[in-house]
């Protein structure tokens, strides 16, 4: 059997975030959020941008010599546009973007490719980013509902959802 | 070096990060952006930037760092923030092998929710990030401080920092007994069995 060592380092961390002086929690996260507040219009610059790449490797991954290369791309782009979605307002298109995630990966996973399937997500995106419908709208859940339902069947067979909320390890 | 009551009571209700250095690992410019303007309002202001794995192993073998914020998704068809982690708490490097890492990623399957725990990283955190959830995370780190482990398989904090019991009530070694009691197979004892066994003695 191997030897397994236990060691507790300096926390070094906890020694400089508790020094005093600092910011009270509230203050620190409401000016984070102001922060984040004032890039906005960039990251939704970088959410349409996404988008766009979105489709194009919609489109190539959909051709009957569509490769690995274009559906890997599918995931990186809706990665990209699930990351950043919602600190702009945009939460349920970003919400459909995490479907996607989960759909391509699901496909890549099983070499399986169902371009209908990821069409459906593509352009329930886009009717959400042109519509501006608001996050919680009932129109966008019920969409997003539908997008849920089908990846679930997909899934069904193949290991199980993904994890909702950040885990601890 | 443990932290004192007062220390913890302090950390609980303001932070102070003017002095700490964060690397930070993320290979978009725009995510790069959002995570410096998120700890910027924390009060941070010394960054240390890293868009790739190689550019981040740099880092942390020219600098000491107080805390990793890592990407899961680096460069396509490169070794990954998880393979980073991985690398840095086998590196040896002192003191930013035992550095706390926060694993950033947008999608949270399992697997790689599962990748994160096992490369040695201390949490993992869903984007879009939320400020209050960051900043929770960061200071439940500080506070727990968990131990490291250091064996073949595995180099990181210490994992089983939550008692669950074992996987759906059974456990997996051969004498763990099960979670069902079942019915009693010997007779109750008696008083005087009872007695004898406990010793009682009048309090005088």
């Amino acid at each position: 059997m191997s030897a397994v060592i236990y060691t507790r380092p300096p926390n070094r961390l906890g020694k400089l975030l508790a020094a005093p002086g600092g910011r009270k929690l509230s203050d620190a996260v409401s000016e984070a959020q102001a922060n984040l507040d004032s890039i906005r219009d960039q990251v939704t610059g970088e959410v349409d941008v996404a988008l766009s790449r979105l489709r194009e490797s919609v489109a190539a991954a959909s051709m009957v010599d569509g490769g690995a290369e274009a559906r890997a791309d599918v995931y990186a782009h809706a990665t990209a546009i699930a990351g950043l979605a919602g600190l702009c307002g945009l939460g349920q298109l970003g919400q459909v973007a995490y479907n996607l995630c989960e759909l391509a990966d699901c496909y890549i996973e099983r070499q399986a490719w169902n371009s209908a399937a990821v069409a459906a997500h593509l352009d329930t995106m886009t009717l959400l980013r042109m519509a501006g419908l608001p996050d919680g709208s009932p129109e966008g859940v019920a969409l997003l509902e539908g997008l849920k339902s089908l990846v679930r069947r997909v899934d069904a067979s193949a290991g199980g959802p993904g994890l909702d909320q950040d885990a601890p390890l | 070096m443990s932290l004192s009551e007062d220390t913890l009571a302090n950390l609980a209700s303001r932070i102070q990060l003017k002095k700490a250095t964060i690397l930070l690992v993320e290979p978009t410019a725009q995510g790069m952006d959002v995570l410096s303007q998120i700890l910027m309002g924390f009060g941070a202001n010394h960054f240390l930037r890293a868009s790739s794995f190689e550019e981040a192993q740099k880092v942390v073998a020219d600098s000491p760092v107080d805390l990793i914020i890592c990407e899961a998704t680096l460069q396509p068809e490169e070794s990954d923030g998880y393979d980073f982690v991985d690398w840095l708490r086998r590196s040896k490097l002192q003191p930013n092998a035992f550095a706390p890492v926060i694993v950033i990623t947008s999608h949270t399957n399992r697997r790689n929710v599962g990748r994160a725990r096992d490369c040695g990283a201390h949490f993992v955190v869903t984007k879009p990030l939320a400020p209050a959830v960051l900043l929770d995370r960061i200071i439940w780190i500080a506070q727990t401080n968990r131990p490291f482990v250091s064996c073949t398989a595995y180099v990181g904090p210490e994992r089983r920092f939550q008692n669950l019991g074992p996987p759906d009530g059974n456990g997996r070694r051969a004498d763990d007994l099960s979670a069902e009691i079942g019915v009693a197979t010997d007779p109750n004892m008696s008083q005087d069995e009872i007695d004898n066994l406990m010793q009682p003695r009048k309090v005088s």
